[in-house]
């Protein structure tokens, strides 16, 4: 954490010397929440409290560009040791283990580079050259950051190079990837994908079991991080241009998933009996794919409209044999065949105030192959009240292959001109199966102020 | 201009002196009020100017906002770009008009240009008292809508507007106030479909920039909602030479705008 500290203020004090402190601009965001996970055997006890503070920093580089620092910084404790831990100081060592700090956006904007029109933006970035709201098929480019279920369509910024091109009436956009950015989730909801991951596996472990082979040891999941030099870097190139009312765009993606994925595994026998004991390994990786595919987006009479179809080609030879197992469940047998994902969305004004916003989308992120896809609606509605002061809000997911479903009903009041107040809670449900359901015992409600500067 | 509307008073009392029982056919329509306005008020090409945006929930201050506009005609396309500059809440967002109803947005929480429904041109501007469709008013821009001079008094003329297009109305009629002395729209009156009076604009402190006036501060009251925009308006420049580029989604997309 100390290393990171330094990192940041010594980027800063380099930016601010370089440009004059007279040319940057602070502004932030204070924020305080309190987490309760309803399902906890002792919710408000095991409550999650955390204060934290984002702080912008913007410099000019006169007409030629501009620079952006942006630094996230969160204390989180369960409410039970917060008091001990923070007010009375008590153990300022375990309250350090709970600070984070984050380097959200570090970068450096060149405008008009060699008087063409062409913008580069190097270092840490936000990058999406998708239409779908909060989600799309071309997410190499966005790893998830989610500590709680409620933070899932969270993304990371990416480190690369983007250029913008724009020549006549069209827009080109690249970004080169050096290295991966790898999804960011918190313990409790990793701990919950690798049940189910487990629980994948008990259907070859009763099947080898039947076949005078007991699994006596199971090595710890491992994730084995890529290296560059097997498929090269990420690069995504997208082209686009309007036509009549929509804008229209081709891109073709390469990187890797954002997220390990389970991709072989491998028993040792450990003695000479019948039936023989065996340690079983299993390896993960993140998984190379290459998209092709075509966005739109515009209006429809008076509503919005917007589409994507993308053609995935995941990396040949990256799944052992062994993952085409019969003895999987069918979304498990892993391989590496191409398949089509794609959504199409719709968001409507009506003239009472109220907004709908509907998605249907085929491939979330996290489906990486063909055996994994599912169908999905997504949708949103919210209307102000109270003279704009009050937002109420409700999203929902539905996944229309297990039959599991997420809300997420939230409130917002904008209390002073600075400060605003919320709350939200996060209902995961549906069929026994489902992903959703299984993430059940996440269910939470959170409430807290934000105070911007 | 001043001189000319001198000129054209005289001319006109000297005609009715002579041709009392004409009179009636020497009063100016409501068209040509418009136009007489947007001669002596709006007819820049261009203009950059800087806001603070605050908004009232009775009398409590519920927003405060730093904005930068800029607006240019290029024929009969009249386009605009809009950037929030503080607080940090907003910073960032970017509204451009492109004319011919072409309105993008920019929301640098999805580092994302939206185009922006019809449908959305209704809501409220960024929890303003101004719709996307109001937005117009702020220069008075009344090209979507024809004029009658419904009233006159020795001091102003009193339109009433109604929309070229029933269908894109979000008001039956609109009622605006003209200065006779200098042209100058201080008042604008909304009246909802419903035929309610709904909103109240009004300008204060108008100001002389060279040959353009323009007001120092713009008031938007909901009268039912109880709601209230106040625009504290910076010194404008006018007619200063906007690069084509500037009215683009590249630029919608910059931070701090350059011109």
């Amino acid at each position: 954490m100390r290393r990171n500290v330094i990192l940041v203020s010594v980027l800063v004090l380099i930016l601010s010397i370089t440009v004059g402190v007279q040319a940057t601009d602070v502004s932030g965001e204070f924020t305080s929440e309190l987490r309760v996970l309803t399902k906890e055997d002792k919710p408000l006890k095991d409550a999650m409290a955390s204060v934290g503070v984002s702080v912008d920093v913007e410099g000019d580089l006169g007409p030629d560009g501009s620079w952006r620092l942006a630094l996230d910084t969160s204390l989180d404790k369960a409410l039970s040791s917060f008091r001990d831990d923070i007010w009375d100081a008590d153990d300022t060592d375990a309250a350090e283990d709970s600070i984070t700090i984050d380097l959200d956006e570090a970068y450096l904007n060149l405008y008009s580079v060699g008087d063409e029109a062409v913008d580069l933006r190097l270092g840490k970035q936000y990058v999406d050259v998708g239409v779908g709201d909060g989600i799309t098929t071309f997410h190499l480019t966005k790893p998830v950051a989610a500590n709680f279920i409620d933070e899932l369509q969270n993304t990371r910024a990416v480190v690369g190079i983007r250029a913008d091109w724009y020549p006549d009436d069209y827009q080109v956009t690249a970004f080169l990837q050096p290295r991966i950015t790898p999804n960011k989730t918190g313990k409790r909801i990793e701990a919950v994908y690798q049940e189910i991951e487990k629980a994948a596996l008990m259907p070859v472990l009763y099947a080898m079991s039947q076949e005078g082979v007991q699994i006596v040891e199971m090595a710890p999941l491992k994730e084995e991080a890529p290296t560059y030099e097997d498929d090269g870097m990420g690069f995504t190139i997208k082209g686009s241009r309007t036509f009549g009312d929509f804008d229209l765009g081709l891109v073709y993606q390469r990187g890797y998933a954002p997220s390990p994925i389970m991709s072989g595994f491998s028993l040792k026998p450990l003695a000479e009996e019948v039936p023989v004991p065996m340690r079983l390994t299993t390896t993960q990786g993140y998984l190379p794919l290459q998209k092709v595919g075509v966005t739109a987006e515009g209006v429809l009479g008076d509503a919005g409209l917007w589409g994507e179809l993308t053609y995935n080609i995941p990396k040949d030879g990256f799944f052992g044999k062994e993952m085409d197992n019969q003895a999987f469940p069918e979304e498990y047998r892993f391989n590496s065949d191409n398949y089509v994902t794609g959504l199409i969305g719709m968001d409507y004004f009506f003239e009472n105030g109220v907004y709908v916003n509907g998605q249907v989308i085929y491939g979330f992120p996290q489906e990486v192959t063909k055996s994994m896809l599912n169908t999905y609606l997504a949708g949103e509605v919210y209307q102000d009240f109270l003279n704009n002061r009050l937002r109420l809000e409700g999203k929902v997911v539905y996944c229309f292959g297990d039959q599991g479903w997420m809300i997420m009903p939230e409130a917002v009041y904008q209390v002073t001109s600075t400060m605003k107040a919320f709350g939200k809670v996060a209902i995961p449900g549906g069929d026994d199966e489902s992903l959703f359901r299984q993430m059940e015992d996440l269910t939470q409600a959170l409430v807290g102020i934000s105070i911007s500067f | 201009m001043g001189k000319v509307y001198g000129h054209l008073r005289v001319l006109a009392l000297v005609t009715a002196l002579v041709m009392v029982g004409a009179l009636p056919a020497l009063a100016m329509t409501g068209q040509e009020v418009i136009d007489r306005v947007k001669d002596e008020y709006g007819d820049f090409q261009s203009q950059v100017v800087t806001m603070n945006i605050k908004t009232y929930d009775g009398k409590s201050l519920v927003t405060d906002r730093e904005v930068i506009l800029l607006t240019r005609k290029s024929g009969d396309v009249e386009q605009s770009l809009i950037k929030f500059l503080a607080p940090k809440d907003v910073e960032g967002v970017g509204l451009l008009d492109q004319g011919d109803d072409v309105m993008h947005m920019y929301l640098p929480e999805f580092n994302k240009v939206r185009r922006i429904a019809g449908s959305a041109k209704s809501g409220n501007f960024m929890g303003t008292d101004f719709t996307y469709n109001d937005m117009s008013f702020i220069n008075y821009d009344t090209s979507d809508y024809e004029a009658t001079l419904i009233d006159e008094t020795n001091e102003v003329y009193e339109l009433e507007l109604r929309t070229i297009d029933d269908k894109d109305s979000s008001y039956e009629k609109v009622l605006m106030t003209v200065g006779k002395s200098d042209w100058f729209p201080t008042k604008v009156v909304f009246y909802n479909t419903e035929g309610k009076l709904q909103k109240e604009l009004t300008a204060y402190d108008v100001t002389p920039y060279g040959k353009y006036k323009y007001p120092k501060r713009l008031e938007m009251v909901d009268i039912l909602a109880d709601h209230k925009t106040e625009i504290h308006i910076g010194d404008p420049e006018f007619d200063r030479e906007l690069d084509d580029n500037i009215f683009t989604t590249r630029t919608l997309q910059r931070s701090r705008i350059r011109y």
